[in-house]
Parts: C-alpha cells; structure tokens; sequence
C-alpha cells in the first residue's frame, strides 16, 4: 500500500459530481488547484456502512475548505453507478464532494481486498506537492472517524513556521 | 493622509511629539509607500485602537495601497497576536518541557503571503517589539535581514510601530 512520503499516483478518473448525467466529470492530479486533498476509499455502493462515512465527510466539507483542502470519495464501482446510488438514497443527493470511480486508482495504491476485489476503508492525506503525509486503512467492516482525519490534518499542517521557533540545540540566535 | 492627519488633531497639547512623528514616518523614509503602510496597518492592527486602523486603512487605500499588501498585514498582526503570546511565553519559561513540545499551532498564512515573504516579516516586526520578547525580536529581526532587508528598514519600522503605539497611548488621554 502507498505511505507516508510517495508520491500519490498519476490518475485520470471519471467521477460522479451531482444527480444528472451532466455532473459526470473528469479528475486528474492537477485539478486541485494546489490544495490539500483527502482521498477516502469505501468498498461498495448501495451498501450500508458506506453512505454514513461519506455524509459525515460531506458534513464536514467547510471544516476540510477552511484548511485549503478538497476532499473526494471514490471506490472501484464505475461512475454511473456512483450516479445511481446518489439518485436512490435520499442521504446522497445533497453529497458536497465528487465520487470518482477508481478500480485503476485502488490497484496502484495497494488496497483493493484480495478476495473481494473492492477498496478497503482507505484514506490518504495527499499535501499540495502530490506527496501522501497520511494513509491509513480500516477493515471493510470498520468505519471511519471523520473528526480523527481533521486532527490528523490539523497536525500535519501546524508547521512551526515563526522564526521565534528556536529550539535547544539548533545554531544561531544567542540572547 | 488626511484621515490619519484628522485624528492626530485630536491629540491633546502634550503629545504634540507624537503628531510631527507619525506624520513624518508616514511621508516615507528608508521604506518605499507599501512597506511603510503595511508595517503601520500590521502594527495598527496590533495595538487594537479602532479609531487609528480606520484612519491608517482609509489613508493607505487612498494612496493606492494594494489589497494585497494589506491582506499581509492583516495576516501578520493575527499570527503575531498568537505567536508573540505563546513563543513569549516559551522563551520566558526556557523550559525543556515546553520547548520540545509540538506547538501545535496552525500558523499556514504565514508561508501563504499575498506579496513576498519580505514583507510578511517586516510587517511582523512591529508587534514583536510590541510584545517586548526578546528572542521574539532577534528572530524576527534575523528573518527580514535574510530576506534582503537593511538595518534602516527594521529600525524605521520599529520607529513607525513605537510611534503607533505612543499615539493609541495619547488618544487615551482626556
């Protein structure tokens, strides 16, 4: 599986960002726009644990902009299934981030399940320079803690950058 | 600036000092227009006085002051309003167990400027000499000499900061 300091992927996938045929679009690794991106991988559409995980990341999708973050779902079902399922749970229709459908994707990053041949929970912290900072999966049973990635994100982007961060031992500044 | 000018009027007889001072180090001295504003909007912001940043802000626009430049001053009077607390209170302690502590701080707008990093950092000095921490002060000094600016810069901007603050000072006076 892909870690901490790779490089994420090259990719070009198609994904599923609204409730028409329309909102079918493309993504690349430039589309970002030089912001962070999580990137969080569930098994299975029109199955049960997922829709909870992915409304709870769209609930927090404000939290993700205000730290110069896109956030983006995606499995190894195809972009009109992702569709569908938007269209068929009432929870769905107001998802604020894009689906993308990424079997290609999920193979380079190492977290398709051998026997099932879906994603694993997976989620990557992906920094504007293309490089993952955190990756982590979760069994296909265990759901995610939405306030967990925030924290980890929190963390990896609270860089002591004052210069007033001096700490013993490093050269210069004598008072 | 004649907002600025307006409200120096109001000072009372005793701080006429004050008054011929701002007024000369905002006509420029070693600072070019958008270093001298900036550095009095970031100090400005520092101080808290709302009568003296509407004045300075109004002026600054009127002679052509980007949003950019004061975007970085506002940038930087926030962050040195968190930073020149909590590092202060680092280097007063000196403390190993707070010094190898995370800071756990988000402080991204200070590698995010929306004009240079030189003038992040200038604009910075004025509240670390506000916050009267001395490690604060040589490291911020430190990084706008590395970033290519001059002694007269960091002491012109130190003056307008301390002037800045004599004014708030003497507005308080009735």
């Amino acid at each position: 599986m892909i870690t901490v300091g790779d490089n994420f992927p090259q990719f070009k996938v198609k994904a599923c960002n609204g409730l028409t045929n329309d909102d079918l679009t493309e993504f690349t690794n430039d589309s970002f726009g030089g912001k962070w991106q999580v990137f969080f991988f569930y098994p299975k559409d029109f199955t049960f644990v997922c829709p909870t995980e992915i409304v709870e990341f769209s609930k927090n999708v404000e939290e993700f902009e205000d730290r110069d973050t896109v956030v983006i779902g995606g499995s190894a079902d195809n972009e009109f299934c992702h569709l569908a399922w938007r269209n068929d749970h009432e929870d769905l229709r107001e998802l604020k981030l894009p689906l993308i459908a990424a079997p290609k994707l999920a193979r380079e990053l190492g977290i398709l399940d051998p026997e099932e041949n879906v994603c694993l929970r997976a989620t990557f912290i992906v920094d504007p320079h293309g490089v993952v900072q955190y990756a982590s999966a979760n069994n296909l049973s265990v759901g995610r803690n939405v306030g967990e990635i925030i924290r980890v994100l929190d963390a990896i982007q609270s860089d002591e950058l004052c210069p007033c961060n001096w700490k013993k031992g490093e050269a210069t500044l004598k008072v | 600036m004649e907002k600025t000018a307006e409200l120096l009027s109001q000072l009372p007889e005793e701080a006429k000092d004050l008054r011929i001072n701002l007024k000369r180090v905002l006509g420029g001295e070693s600072l070019n227009a958008e270093q001298t504003w900036g550095t009095a909007l970031a100090a400005a912001y520092y101080i808290r006085k709302p009568e003296l940043t509407a004045a300075l802000l109004a002026d600054a626009q009127a002679a052509g002051i980007s949003a950019e430049i004061i975007a970085d001053a506002r940038g930087a009077a926030s962050i040195m309003g968190m930073n020149t607390i909590y590092y202060r209170f680092r280097h007063l302690m000196n403390a190993e167990a707070y010094n190898q502590r995370p800071a756990n701080l988000r402080m991204m707008r200070m590698q995010q400027v929306a004009t240079s990093k030189a003038n992040f950092e200038l604009f910075s000095i004025g509240p670390a000499a506000l916050a009267g921490c001395e490690m604060c002060l040589k490291a911020h000094e430190a990084a706008v000499k590395k970033d290519g600016l001059s002694e007269d810069n960091i002491h012109d901007a130190v003056r307008i900061s301390a002037i800045l603050h004599g004014v708030a000072v003497a507005l308080e006076i009735v």
